[in-house]
């Protein structure tokens, strides 16, 4: 799983993207596994591996982070 | 009649937009706040991003900043057959929080959740949990581990709950209207349901 710079997701190509703007519309899988990895990063400071295993653990239910990484690994796997 | 979409394209889109515009009109967004649906192939997440990465929206409660946070996955469901197959939009999970902060590891006050896929043998699929504990008997009840049955609840109810409750202002003192006509279009434009709103 690549880590990739912030504004590489918010500076997706147009096809990728709605009026609504920034990470909005449809995605690849690559672009997904890249969010999560972002997300990881910006809410944990941890690696996807490692915030995964973490939501796997219930170390974060209830929580914004987990809510949002269980939500986009399910977008991955769906 | 339920509204659908000859791709699931356009049925994410007109979900997003119905979403998007209602939560906008009511509730104060922070700059670069936005609701966002993201989609691959046929599935779809819904919730509140900042620079591309999920967060929450400050609230100024009666009981001081609080946050909330949405998160709803669905999918575009294939109906009908051959020239008049059409798709329409599906939850297949909901989670929404009341949050004691900005905190992505804070534990919610408050969760709203639905589980499509929870076994027959397992919690009620719509439930809430609630961050306290109760002393019942010889020991203690955890709501925020007991899965209290609840109804369907809409981002609409939340809402309606943070302005009318926790006396959260909203951006507009049309927001009963707002948030009946989305109800409304809710059940009547993305289901095959009615909504009654007075019996």
């Amino acid at each position: 799983m690549s880590m990739v710079a912030k504004d590489q997701i918010v500076h997706a190509p147009p096809e990728q993207q709605t009026t609504n703007g920034v990470r909005s519309g449809a995605l690849t899988r690559d672009a997904v596994l890249e969010i999560i990895e972002v997300t990881a990063q910006t809410l944990l400071g941890v690696s996807a591996d490692e915030a995964l295993a973490r939501l796997d653990r219930g170390e974060l239910e209830g929580t914004l982070a987990g809510g949002t990484l269980e939500s986009l690994r399910w977008l991955l796997n769906s | 009649m339920p509204i659908v979409e000859t791709n699931p394209k356009r049925a994410f889109e007109r979900f997003e937009r119905h979403m998007e515009e209602m939560v906008r009109s009511v509730l104060p967004l922070p700059a670069g706040v936005k609701l966002t649906l993201v989609t691959v192939e046929n599935s779809g997440v819904l919730e509140f991003t900042r620079g591309g990465v999920g967060t929450s929206v400050p609230l100024e409660t009666n009981l001081g900043e609080l946050h909330l946070s949405l998160n709803q996955d669905v999918v575009a469901i294939r109906e009908g057959l051959r020239e008049r197959l059409v798709y329409r939009v599906r939850t297949q999970r909901y989670q929404y929080k009341l949050l004691p902060t900005g905190d992505p590891e804070a534990e919610a006050i408050i969760r709203w959740e639905f589980r499509a896929d929870t076994p027959d043998d397992k919690e009620c699929r719509n439930h809430l949990h609630i961050n306290a504990s109760l002393p019942v008997g010889h020991g203690t009840l955890t709501l925020a581990r007991a899965h209290i049955p609840s109804a369907w609840v809409l981002v609409e109810h939340v809402l309606r709950f943070l302005f009318h409750d926790l006396q959260v202002p909203p951006r507009t003192d049309k927001w009963p209207e707002i948030l009946r006509a989305s109800e409304t279009a809710f059940y009547e434009q993305f289901t095959s349901k009615r909504y009654r709103w007075r019996q």
